[in-house]
């Protein structure tokens, strides 16, 4: 099926591993055109297939791989690719996002997207070249880590074409083999690492998939994309941010603010400060262990690090890993974390939720709730932990279901630090409440980015009051639908830390930037009228936004700065009402009780996130019900009435199954009260 | 005396990590850094000031003892 719009291949490929049979999937321009790419379109895909009844491990989920129309355009910081499936760590739909250059090399081989359905009965290496699937035998492969895979994937494509040939690839560990429910794709040095998508990948038999070709992305408008590319990069390397922050210090280098701001998970998030800091944070990693910057292809940031482990250079770890290998478990030894990093992107584990997981099961024991031999501090052991998880041997067998399980089972729910099953990052909420909502809501669970991300604005970058919840649900919402649909059009979301002008950041004690600061709390009605008319903002932000315009050049899309928000809130809407399905209400949009009714500073009861309050005016200003279901107005309004589940939701609204009201207690609604 | 800390991106530009000084303001602190480093006294102005684990201002006060930590900006991950 082609397309009239550029930026796309035109061509999405249903793979049924069971029978190995090919198809092209449906999609349409129409389906394009509301649902754009990545994420999104994954979203659409899944909502369209799943039902209630799905099984995580079954084939009939589906296991969604998608690229966005800004990849293969030369648009800055765009090689990327999403990872969509019914995670098995949630049991809601996840999404993952991964830089490298897999979803460049899917392009090039013709494809916008792969659909795969069914198990293989042996393992298999699925490898696209020009839009035809080969199927591999891959029990050779199976067992390897992941950078003897990757290693082994490159001499076998090399033997079978005479010459080395430039692939794109993604592989699982040991973890996904033995589906670990937390378990990665890894592709190349990044890794697509929430929700468990490993671990689908490893129950459905495929090992790796490549990808190749000599395919190009047609653009709709060449000359002026070129032209705003141009302008695009010099604006990301001119940034405080995306020029000199994240290039010098990765994302390592916000360890020291989280500290100075209360903000560093420590001790499996009993504290917001690490005494040791300055051992395990971004400055002594730059200044004592990275060799080399490194970024993605057509990056210009290049926030990834490289260190050295065993006399070999391997990826250096991000903040979330640094914060949570270190004060959450109370280790300041950075270069273990530099060789766990290695070690769990060897074995495909994603290291938040590893490492949350951990901090859990030491906490547990401290608490005498369960005998595992763990404890914060004691560390010399970590490294077998891993492999016992990655091949669930010991107690790695039960620590690889996760926190939610473990707790489940030895309780300690109020300590288990995830929201829906995924385990937070190591950004602590307590200290930046609107972060806190975010993680709450988060459509895939504990996740600060698919949160919106307050807080960059709640001390990161700027210095909105971080204890206050005014204004909070209102932002929140429009971070998340930006942030939703930069990702669905192939873009990474550091991209979005440029939103802000210059001045603002590089200049916090300015009266403007002071003022700024001010007013995001009392500004919440103007966001949540634009939250609700996006249509209103019907122009492109010159400079700081460009993605809006980038997407009418690449695609030949009507686009403007409204049309890009809307289309987000669409996305998110819809995760959101594909959830409804699988049971997700308001009760679920929680936290662990540590962080809502134990405030983090003795006596300051502000230094607690006010969940229920925030997600109250949240679902409001989401044309939500108070049972966090999105209404069939809401769906009407974003164009999703034509949604074989649509119809469905409006009789169940009819029968008067969605009440606009909270059908339970969330989790974290002790002391505030629901 | 106070001890004078620097984190962030402006640390690994001119190479100052920690010292001790006298300073009785941070806005002397940070001239005392600018003499110290041969940057232009603007740039550690810029930065986020905080005083013994509490945010404070360019004219806040030091007293002896005290640590001051200066933040150049940080964005996301
Ligand atoms: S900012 Fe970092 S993660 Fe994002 S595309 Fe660039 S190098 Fe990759």
């Amino acid at each position: 099926m082609s397309t009239k719009y550029g930026g796309y291949m035109g061509k999405v490929l249903k793979i049924n591993v069971s029978t190995r049979e090919v198809t092209e999937y449906p999609w349409s321009d129409e389906e394009r055109r509301l649902f754009i790419g990545g994420k999104s379109m994954a979203a659409k895909i899944l909502g369209d297939n799943l039902t209630s009844q799905t099984k995580p491990f079954s084939a009939e989920n589906l296991l969604v791989i998608t690229t966005g129309p800004l990849t293969g355009t030369g648009a800055p910081s765009s090689s990327r690719f999403n990872v969509s499936t019914l995670s098995p760590q949630t049991k809601i739909i996840t999404s993952s996002n991964c830089g490298g250059n897999f979803g460049y090399y899917l392009k090039k081989a013709g494809l916008d997207g792969l659909v795969i359905e069914g198990r293989s009965e042996t393992p298999l290496w699925l490898h696209i070249r020009n839009g035809e699937v080969v199927f591999n035998d891959a029990a050779d492969m199976w067992g390897l880590k992941t950078g003897p895979a990757q290693k082994a994937l490159d001499e076998r494509l090399a033997a079978e074409n005479g010459k080395p040939v430039k692939n794109g690839k993604l592989v699982i560990g040991p973890a996904g083999e033995n589906q670990v429910l937390y378990s990665a794709i890894i592709s190349n040095e990044r890794v697509a690492g929430r929700g468990g998508t490993g671990a689908v990948m490893g129950w459905k038999n495929i090992k790796a998939i490549t990808a190749s070709g000599n395919q190009q992305v047609r653009v709709a408008e060449p000359e002026k994309m070129k032209a705003l590319n141009k302008k695009w990069f010099k604006y990301l390397r001119s940034h405080p941010l995306t020029g000199d922050q994240l290039p010098r210090l990765g994302t390592a280098g916000l360890v020291s603010t989280m500290q100075m701001n209360g903000q560093l998970s420590t001790k499996n998030y009993n504290y917001g400060r690490y005494d040791d800091f300055e051992l395990v944070n971004g400055e002594t990693l730059a200044e004592k262990y990275n060799i080399v910057n490194k970024g993605c292809l057509t990056c210009p940031i290049k926030c990834a690090r490289t260190v050295e482990v065993d006399g070999k250079p391997v990826k250096g770890p991000e903040l979330e890993t640094l914060g949570l290998l270190g004060g959450g478990i109370l280790n300041n030894d950075l270069e273990a974390i530099l060789k766990w990093n290695y070690e769990l992107d060897e074995l495909g584990m994603d290291t938040i939720s590893t490492a949350s997981t951990l901090a859990y099961a030491m906490e547990a024991r401290e608490k005498g709730l369960w005998d595992n031999g763990l404890a914060f501090g004691e560390t010399e052991d970590i490294s077998k932990i891993w492999e016992d998880i990655a091949y669930r041997r010991g107690i790695g067998d039960e620590l690889a279901n996760g926190s939610r399980w473990l707790a489940e089972k030895y309780g300690g729910k109020e300590f288990a630090i995830n929201a829906k099953g995924l385990e937070l990052a190591a950004y602590e909420p307590r200290r930046a409440v609107g972060l806190g909502l975010g993680y709450a809501v988060s459509n895939r669970g504990g996740c600060h980015l698919n949160g919106g991300y307050m807080i960059l604005l709640e001390g990161l970058s700027m210095n909105v009051d971080p204890q206050t919840p005014h204004g909070k649900p209102d932002m929140t919402v429009m971070f998340q639908d930006l942030m939703e649909m930069v990702s669905a059009a192939g873009q990474c979301l550091f991209t979005t830390y440029a939103f802000f002008p210059p001045p603002l950041i590089s200049k916090p004690h300015a009266w403007y930037t002071r003022a700024f600061c001010k007013a995001v709390p009392v500004i919440g009605p103007v966001l949540r009228l634009l939250n609700k008319f996006p249509g209103m903002l019907c122009f492109n932000i010159p400079v700081v936004f460009n993605q809006s315009k980038a997407l009418k050049y690449a695609t030949g899309m009507p686009m403007n700065f409204g049309k890009f928000f809307k289309a987000g809130k669409r996305s998110y809407t819809l995760e959101r009402h594909i959830n409804t399905r699988f049971g997700i209400r308001r009760k679920d949009d929680s936290l662990p009780a540590r962080l809502t009714d134990v405030p983090q500073i003795e006596g300051d009861e502000k230094t607690r996130v006010p969940l229920e309050r925030m997600k109250t005016v949240y679902y409001h200003a989401r044309g939500w019900t108070q049972d966090a279901v999105p209404t069939p107005r809401t769906l009407k309004k974003l164009g999703l009435a034509g949604l074989a589940s649509y119809k469905e939701t409006c009789e169940a609204f009819r029968r008067g199954e969605f009440q606009d009201k909270p059908a339970g207690r969330s989790a974290g609604a002790g002391k505030e009260g629901a | 005396m106070v001890t004078i800390k620097l984190f962030g991106s402006l640390r690994l530009k001119t190479g100052f990590k920690e010292m001790q000084a006298y300073a009785s303001s941070v806005s002397e602190a940070c001239a005392l850094l600018a003499r110290a480093t041969g940057h232009d006294k603007k740039e550690f102005k810029n930065c986020l000031f905080v005083i013994n684990g509490k945010q404070g201002k360019y004219s806040s006060a030091l007293a002896e003892g005290d640590e001051l930590v200066l933040m150049s900006p940080s964005g996301g991950g």
